[in-house]
């Protein structure tokens, strides 16, 4: 034997324990079923950890990643089951609708273990992926809509019926209830019915002040007059905050009824009359 | 025809006038003033009120600051209407002597005549004194005296009812006021009335007041000057009028007293001269206000003593006269609508 071929051989030797060093074994490995995905579709992988020496350590999880065009691996985990193996569990999502039935190969990959530097190869497994509809040349051709299935309607039509009713007649009711309270106030309460008065004449027409005047009366419970304006303030305090313009208001009235006629800059009664309502409206009982 | 200037002269005099009686009256404001719008409206004023509350003293102070002559007859229940006409006498000389009585003693020049508790004369003699009222004159010796200028003051007393004689609708109606002078509430008034020695003494008191303020002889002249410069308006005529019906039938505007029928309660309404004297009086005192127009508040003012005398109760009512008046007058007031 020559010395070359010792050294070859020797080398052949050293080569034969790194590659006993680096085991690698293959995997146990439960590939999904071939047929019958679409997109969308999770499909998963089961990889046995566990063998005859003992539980595979995975130095790393099958990273989270776009594997091909078709697929992208999800967050993978490890799972025991009821015998006491442990299965590491990788879903892939279909992502991509093919035009028509295709194969698509779920990738081959590896995992090393952390102990023994094991390596398992889960070989590529291939999976065939149609398409959701055909694809036909124009939307004519789509394949029309489900027909629904037909509810019974009718209770649901009655009670909305009934409840549109109920509504219409408590909304009628509260209208008239309205109308009924703005009529009564019209005719009882003293600003409601001066205002009231005052919508069908001209408001420095002497009727509408007069009006006027009879609600303040009515209000104060006796005929008043600028000297006895105090008593309509005992008798209705909430009109106080409007005292600088009831004063005016009579001021103004003197000198129109019983003075030398309307005065210049003569105060809107309507106006008045409004602000009045709105505070006795505030205060009715 | 007086200006306006004089009217606003003769203002600043009659408020004199009520400042001057001030003097000697404390405590009686709105007398003095009511007494003072009927002697620029030219109506007698018949005054009632509690004994000694200073009635007399009042009038005497009027009579005081009007000026003119002033002649005072005490009523009692012998005086006879002659007594006021002439006075009989014997002279020194033993000679039976007939001279003018209080009435006609001063002629044109008597200003105030002051009937004294009129209630206790004789009907005859309260007879002669409307005549003399309602006129300013009176028939006496063949011939009619005349007293143009003169203004009757008359009182009586409440309390005493004995040996009194009522005086009948008719004269009552010949007061323009019949004025109720209260007694003093306000504690200092009373104080001042009972411990400062200046109101104890009537002669010196009156003494206070400015003599003559008004040239008297005017005074029907202004008077007449005053109603034809305050103006009534339509509205406010209506108003009176609606007072005047409201006397009438009180019900018709809602008025309602308690206890009382008011379809039963009233027999007559105010007389058209009670309702004169409403508007004469109410125009003086929109001028003694500075105004050239009447107003509610005025015709307010003077109503309470012009018209309380003037409604007559039937008789199931007429005994409670004194409550009712007041309070129908009030109730009339606070009834009838203005403006309308």
């Amino acid at each position: 034997m020559s010395v070359r071929t010792g050294l070859a051989l020797l080398a052949l030797m050293a080569l034969t324990d790194a590659l006993a060093a680096q085991h690698s074994s293959p995997a146990i490995v439960e590939q999904p079923r071939a047929f019958g995905y679409v997109i969308g579709d999770v499909i998963m992988q089961r990889v046995l950890l566990t063998n005859s020496r003992g539980d595979f350590k995975p130095t790393a999880m099958p990273p989270v990643q776009r594997v091909n065009i078709w697929l992208e691996r999800r967050a993978s985990r490890i799972e025991k089951t009821s015998d006491g193996r442990h299965w590491l569990v990788v879903d892939y999502q279909l992502i991509n609708a093919p035009p028509a039935l295709t194969t698509v190969q779920l990738p081959a990959w590896a995992i090393v273990d952390q102990a023994h530097g094991e390596r398992i190869e889960i070989p590529s497994a291939p999976i065939s992926v149609a398409p959701l509809i055909s694809h036909a040349s124009s939307a004519d051709q789509l394949r029309p809509d489900r027909e629904p299935s037909i509810i019974d309607t009718a209770p649901a039509r009655a009670r909305l019926w009934l409840w549109s009713i109920a509504l219409g007649v408590t909304l009628a009711a509260w209208l008239a209830w309205l109308q009924w309270r703005n009529w009564r106030d019209s005719h009882n309460q003293p600003f409601a019915r001066a205002l009231h008065h005052l919508r069908h004449i001209d408001e420095t027409a002497p009727e509408a002040w007069q009006a006027v005047h009879r609600a303040f009366d009515q209000t104060a419970g006796r005929v008043l007059q600028t000297e006895t304006l105090p008593t309509l303030f005992e008798r209705a305090p909430h009109l106080q905050p409007q005292r600088a313009e009831i004063e005016r208001f009579f001021a103004q009235s003197n000198e129109r009824f019983f003075g030398a006629g309307s005065p210049g800059n003569l105060l809107s009664v309507r106006a008045l009359c409004r602000e009045l309502r709105r505070i006795e409206r505030r205060h009715e009982q | 025809m007086a200006s306006d200037e004089q009217l606003q002269d003769w203002r600043d005099r009659a408020l004199q006038v009520e400042e001057e009686v001030g003097k000697a009256i404390i405590g009686q404001r709105d007398t003095i003033r009511l007494i003072n719008v009927a002697l620029f409206a030219r109506g007698h004023v018949l005054l009632e009120g509690d004994v000694g509350v200073g009635k007399t003293t009042i009038l005497r102070a009027f009579s005081r600051a009007i000026g003119g002559d002033f002649e005072r007859v005490e009523g009692t229940v012998d005086l006879m209407p002659g007594d006021l006409i002439y006075h009989t006498y014997v002279d020194a000389e033993g000679k039976p002597r007939i001279e003018a009585g209080p009435l006609l003693r001063h002629g044109e020049r008597l200003a105030t005549f002051f009937f004294n508790e009129i209630n206790r004369a004789r009907p005859q003699v309260q007879s002669l004194l409307l005549r003399a009222m309602a006129e300013r004159t009176v028939s006496a010796f063949n011939r009619e005296y005349r007293f143009p200028h003169m203004i009757v003051f008359a009182d009586r007393n409440r309390v005493e009812k004995e040996e009194t004689f009522e005086l009948a609708s008719a004269a009552r109606d010949r007061f323009m006021f019949e004025l109720r002078m209260p007694t003093p509430v306000a504690p200092e008034i009373r104080r001042a009335l009972v411990f400062d020695p200046d109101f104890h003494d009537v002669d010196q008191l009156i003494e206070r007041v400015a003599p003559a303020i008004l040239p008297w002889q005017q005074l029907n002249e202004i008077g007449a000057a005053i109603q034809r410069s305050i103006h009534a308006s339509e509205v406010l005529e209506r108003y009176v009028l609606d007072l005047w019906d409201a006397s009438q039938a009180p019900e018709r505007f809602g008025v309602r007293l308690d206890g009382v029928d008011m379809s039963k309660l009233i027999l007559a309404g105010v007389s058209p001269r009670g309702m004169m004297s409403l508007t004469r009086a109410a125009r003086v005192v929109a001028w003694l206000a500075g105004r050239t127009h009447i107003t509610p508040a005025d015709i307010h003012a003077v109503a309470p003593w012009t018209l309380g005398h003037r409604v007559f109760f039937t008789p199931v009512y007429e005994l409670r006269r004194t409550q009712l008046a007041t309070a129908l007058i009030e109730q009339i007031l606070e009834h009838v609508p203005t403006p309308r």
